[in-house]
């Protein structure tokens, strides 16, 4: 794992990628592309939620706070469901921590 | 039932309607009904804006020639600008050394393909005209000494079968290709002008199969084709073998041979919206005058288009007593319509019956 990915925490606050595309795809969930590689990923509901805040330049407190506000059940280990994806994004590109795209 | 994207992911785009070469069997020019005219670059730099806000993934850049356009690199840094991918379908004879640096560059191509019917100027040239050769090699080398994903699309045709093993020779175990792909001539646009001589008779046709299959079993993987006579090969086979079995292929015994209409559309030099180029006259709308989701997704005619895939073989009259119904998909909508002048109709085109009627009437037999 890199060192961008470990160090993501509750209070990083992260940026998605400009050039990722979001294509969502009925109820179902979405794929993520990355065009310059050309890599697609799927994405559930609960991933697409998650991407779509992270547009918002949102921690990662804030992200599972408005999860929390948008579901009625959340699972008792969401924050690390969370913490774990954002890590995945982070690792394939998709994602940076503020602090990364500063440096 | 297929469900449609909810934009299509793919866009085939024919951005000029000029071409460098005159090839015999080309499917592109002569349609009947089809203007040849082609869009200004501000007219195509709008449309990947558009397309980029749908979230179309891939741009395939084809023609006519598509290196003819002085302005292809603009048009090209607009879909990269508008985070997507692209491939070219060329003839190579405009592809330097310097334009391959340029497609790298980019970062963005996926795929090049270059046209290449034999491993040698006789073959090759036979088709698609002399002096052809050489610069359509030249270009499979520089694209592929310069890291590009290049590919190789032979037409197979009955000047060039027993040139195939040498064409997998030069260009899997000389050039070093991953793969190459075969097809071969369809019923569409030049072929009405110049007639069937561009064709492989049915013993021909056979030949190819059997030529392409041997090939297939010696480079595992790396010859392909979608269409043609490898491509039907492997069909029949999986054909008979469920015949032998008396049992149906899962999803066939309908109209279902055009998949690619719920997830990738085209787009005529004239900026006409139509469902794939095969089908150069089914006019969906126009880009600047239509918006691309709107055509993709409430386009009457094209919905009602994509209705085929529901309409059973055995509806239709020629289709009636086909051992092969419940396996069959009907084949090319492309050379329905080009041939019967109804694209929701079986083609004659590929239909293994046909072609084991012709094969015995030359004391012939398919298996």
């Amino acid at each position: 794992m890199d060192a961008a990915a470990m160090n993501v925490s509750m209070e990083t606050r992260l940026l998605v990628n400009p050039n990722m595309v979001l294509r969502e795809e009925g109820d179902e969930g979405a794929i993520l592309f990355d065009p310059d590689s050309g890599a697609v990923r799927v994405l559930n509901s609960t991933a697409v939620a998650v991407w779509k805040l992270l547009e918002q330049e949102r921690t990662v407190q804030e992200i599972f706070e408005e999860l929390r506000y948008q579901f009625e059940d959340v699972d008792a280990d969401a924050e690390e469901q969370v913490i774990e994806l954002v890590q995945r994004l982070v690792r394939i590109g998709a994602v940076g921590t503020v602090g990364e795209l500063l440096r | 039932m297929i469900d449609l994207m909810s934009t299509p992911r793919f866009l085939d785009l024919e951005i000029t309607c000029r071409c460098n070469a005159r090839c015999r069997y080309c499917y592109y020019m002569n349609n009947e009904g089809v203007p040849y005219e082609e869009l200004a670059t501000e007219r195509w730099l709008a449309l990947f804006e558009e397309a980029g806000n749908a979230r179309v993934m891939e741009i395939c850049l084809a023609g006519g020639e598509p290196f003819m356009r002085k302005d292809l690199f603009e048009l090209i840094d607009g879909i990269v600008r508008n985070r997507m991918r692209f491939q070219v379908l060329t003839n190579g004879h405009l592809v330097t050394r310097d334009v391959a640096r340029r497609l790298k560059q980019t970062g963005r191509l996926s795929r090049i393909q270059v046209s290449l019917d034999g491993s040698k100027p006789e073959t090759h040239e036979s088709m698609r005209g002399k002096g052809s050769f050489a610069p359509a090699l030249n270009a499979v080398q520089v694209l592929h000494e310069e890291g590009l994903p290049v590919s190789v699309r032979v037409t197979v045709h009955g000047q060039n079968v027993e040139d195939l093993p040498e064409v997998a020779e030069l260009l899997l175990e000389e050039i070093g290709l991953p793969s190459f792909s075969t097809n071969a001539a369809s019923s569409l646009g030049t072929r009405t002008k110049y007639g069937d001589d561009v064709f492989l008779t049915p013993a021909m046709r056979l030949r190819a199969m059997h030529v392409l299959a041997e090939l297939q079993d010696k480079y595992p993987g790396r010859v392909r084709a979608a269409a043609g006579p490898l491509a039907e090969w492997n069909m029949y086979l999986e054909m008979e073998e469920a015949r032998r079995r008396g049992e149906g292929i899962p999803g066939h015994g309908k109209l279902v041979g055009c998949g690619c209409i719920f997830f990738r559309m085209s787009i005529r030099p004239d900026g006409a919206y139509i469902p794939c180029v095969m089908l150069p006259q089914m006019v969906l709308g126009y880009i600047g005058q239509d918006s691309l989701e709107e055509v993709w997704r409430n386009s009457e005619q094209f919905n009602a288009f994509r209705e085929r895939i529901h309409m059973a073989l055995d509806s239709f009259e020629e289709c009636q007593g086909c051992e092969y119904l419940e396996c069959c998909t009907g084949n090319c909508a492309g050379t329905s319509l080009s041939l019967l002048g109804d694209a929701s109709r079986p083609s004659p085109e590929g239909c293994i019956r046909r072609f084991k009627e012709a094969l015995a009437a030359e004391g012939l037999s398919l298996w």
